[in-house]
């Protein structure tokens, strides 16, 4: 196995196929129902939808956006709408027609999609395998498959919920890869909680050990962290609703809203920093920007500019996904260990850039300072 | 659960920048309600219009001024599956809403502040409506009271309203029919508002399985939907409320609270116990104006009328007597 970056699809899918395709960023896409109606998806050219998944995304069931519905097997769409007692009647031919779907698509693996059940009730794996996991299984034959699963952290950190959900993720013998991600609460945009990054990569360690392939969804830049636990697939997303997982996506509507101000992705300092202030380093810490900044075509054309970008414009994520695959191209040859001691060389210098930008009295914006990197610091000192 | 705050305020603008709130109108359970409008020339120049990069997405903000007024309405603190399950039914009864119910102009859910960019103290979901230029049945009450015609015809118009839902295979029920949530336009056209769902929207809403009473308003709630009886809870559950409407158009008293300063137990217990005088009796009404309303506020579903579509003949044939 190798290492592995797949664009986490959101809104503006384009936005990541043209990264994918054109600039030669990502292994592939994680194709999302919820910013992809079908024709979109089947319009894609073969090759990319070989190099993809399509994740059917059944985490809300009864989620009425417009292009989820455009698939005839979303639950909503079956029997005048999602209803739990009755859904069960209609699960063999939901399994039969997305798995077809995804079989004459050519994606790389068939998914088997299961719901975002936010408690750690005890009967969360009757629950689940009642909604999909049994019929999927009982369709797929004998085709090796890919389990998607969205959890909260506490079934990852509690130990007793972790190891009934290795239980269960491992007790598919024709799954052979799990798509997992994490709703991860917080206040902060990255995740600054050392125990968890720990407890994950932990976690994601284990699957790997057992020969499953492991791919890590809804990840922002602590997704490079994982890495160090083994040869696992991350992902990079644009809008941040790609980059943390939360239900909520499939509740908001993405372009009727206001977003908030443009950040640019530094990698020097493995974080998201909001484009004015990323100036004011240019114009203020040359020698800082130089080490934190890494240019693109599509940065560079940004900070050209005399307007400011919007959040929802494509350059700045595009910048991002450019960075990232710099990134992984440095950690892919590495050996785990290395991979662990060349981030944490990284984490060191981040912080160091972020004291000297405090020296010269230029202050960032609350989620565009470094209290992450301590953090990071530790899990993999931890590792 | 939300209260008008100047936070709440605040949040809001920031999410709708260009959104003018000119008045709170109402708070109830966990929702709050505005009037406001939108002013164009207030958009600031980060929301940019459509760029056509997706054929689904609609306007934000640009050209909302046309809308005039408009009525806000905030819920908070409803988990995701009861939001979802709200979006859902907005959406059908978008295809089958008549034009007795205010239009929805746009609905969100918005997680963040913009400004900030932090996370809202709760996730807000706010939905817009066309301003109807009435009055609320509430306070002209007083112009119905022993005029049977026009009450009967207020019934019709309620129940015509209602009926695309009744018929609904999902089998909706407004389940809050009341003075407050009917408007009467200067034509004397009834509008109904507040479809029921939005309201329940929350800890004792439509996700509520568990003992104790379902969501209703004391004194205008059916039996079984105080007794959170949900299979029982259908389109006579409406019959019964609209019953009770009649009722106290008709006589001016309601029939289950006769009397000022009830606690809400005792309005349960005469809601569910107390058969009222017969409106013949109490207000003089026509025989059959009292037998149809005595009909509707029947203690049991199954005795009140059998379908809508009888419910609304028996009013019609009221309306030519």
């Amino acid at each position: 196995m190798a290492l592995g970056l797949l664009h986490q699809v959101g809104h503006n899918s384009k936005w990541n196929v043209e990264s994918f395709e054109n600039d030669g960023c990502g292994d592939g896409l994680i194709l999302s129902p919820l910013h992809q109606a079908m024709g979109t998806v089947e319009k894609l050219p073969p090759e990319t939808r070989a190099a993809s998944i399509f994740d059917p995304q059944f985490y809300l069931p009864n989620s009425r956006k417009t292009k989820l519905l455009s698939y005839p097997f979303f639950p909503e769409q079956v029997d005048g709408g999602f209803q739990t007692s009755t859904f069960v009647a209609h699960v063999p031919e939901v399994a039969k027609s997305c798995i077809d779907f995804q079989v004459q698509q050519g994606f790389r693996k068939v998914v088997v999609p299961t719901r975002y059940i936010n408690q750690m009730y005890p009967s969360y794996f009757k629950q689940q395998n009642q909604f999909t996991v049994d019929a999927f299984m009982e369709h797929a034959g004998s085709r090796p498959l890919c389990l998607s699963v969205a959890l909260t952290a506490p079934m990852i950190q509690d130990p007793e919920w972790r190891e009934q959900v290795l239980n269960w993720i491992t007790s598919f013998p024709e799954v052979d890869e799990v798509y997992i991600m994490y709703e991860h609460e917080r206040s902060t945009k990255q995740v600054a909680d050392a125990r968890f990054l720990v407890d994950c990569m932990t976690f994601c360690s284990d699957i790997m050990n057992t020969g499953l392939a492991v791919t890590l969804g809804y990840t922002n830049t602590e997704g490079l962290l994982y890495t160090a636990a083994g040869d696992l697939t991350i992902t990079m997303g644009a809008f941040e609703n790609t980059r943390i997982f939360s239900v909520d996506k499939f509740l908001e509507s993405e372009g009727e809203r206001r977003g908030p101000k443009a950040r640019i992705y530094l990698p020097g300092l493995f974080n998201w920093v909001q484009f004015e202030d990323a100036k004011r380093i240019r114009s203020g810490a040359p020698e800082v920007w130089a080490q934190v900044y890494e240019p693109t075509e599509w940065a560079e054309e940004a900070l050209r500019r005399e307007v400011e970008p919007t959040f929802n414009q494509s350059p700045l994520y595009k910048h991002y996904f450019r960075n990232m695959q710099d990134h992984m191209d440095e950690l892919s040859p590495l050996k785990a260990s290395d991979r662990r001691k060349l981030l944490l060389s990284k984490i060191a210098a981040a912080m160091g850039a972020y004291r000297e930008l405090n020296y010269r009295g230029i202050g960032l914006e609350k989620h565009g300072q470094g209290g992450h990197l301590m953090e990071w610091q530790n899990a993999l000192n931890s590792v | 659960m939300p209260t008008d705050s100047q936070e709440l305020r605040d949040d809001l603008v920031a999410c709708l920048p260009s959104l003018n709130l000119d008045l709170a109108l109402a708070q109830s359970g966990q929702r709050v309600v505005y009037l406001g409008h939108f002013e164009d020339n207030k958009i600031p120049p980060d929301v940019l219009p459509p760029d056509g990069e997706d054929a689904d997405e609609k306007p934000f903000l640009h050209g909302w001024g046309a809308w005039g007024r408009i009525v806000v309405k905030v819920v908070s603190g409803a988990d995701p599956v009861t939001l979802a399950r709200l979006q859902a039914e907005t959406a059908i009864l978008e295809e089958v809403r008549p034009t007795c119910f205010p239009k929805l102009l746009y609905c969100n859910l918005f997680t963040d502040n913009p400004v900030t960019d932090e996370r809202l103290k709760e996730r807000l979901y706010v939905s817009i409506e066309e301003f109807i230029d009435s009055s609320p049945l509430s306070a002209i009450a007083d112009q119905y009271k022993g005029d049977e015609q026009k009450i009967v015809k207020l019934a019709v118009g309620i129940s015509n309203a209602l009926l695309p839902l009744w018929a609904h295979h999902r089998k909706f029920v407004h389940r809050d029919i009341k003075p407050a949530n009917l408007l009467i336009r200067p034509n004397g056209e009834v509008v109904v508002i507040d479809l029921g769902i939005v309201r329940e929207t929350g800890a004792v809403g439509v996700t509520h399985d568990g003992p104790g009473p379902g969501p209703f308003t004391p004194g205008y709630g059916a039996p079984e939907q105080m007794n959170n009886e949900k299979n029982a809870v259908s389109f006579k559950t409406d019959f019964f409320s609209i019953g009770v409407l009649m009722y106290c158009l008709h006589s001016g008293v309601h029939p289950f609270v006769p009397r000022a300063n009830m606690a809400m137990h005792e309005i349960m217990i005469a809601v569910a116990s107390l058969h009222p005088p017969l409106l013949t009796d109490a207000a003089g009404s026509s025989q059959g104006f009292s037998d149809f309303v005595a009909k509707s506020m029947l203690k049991v579903p199954w005795q009140r009328h059998r379908t809508p579509a009888i419910f609304i003949e028996e009013l019609q044939a009221l309306q030519q007597n």
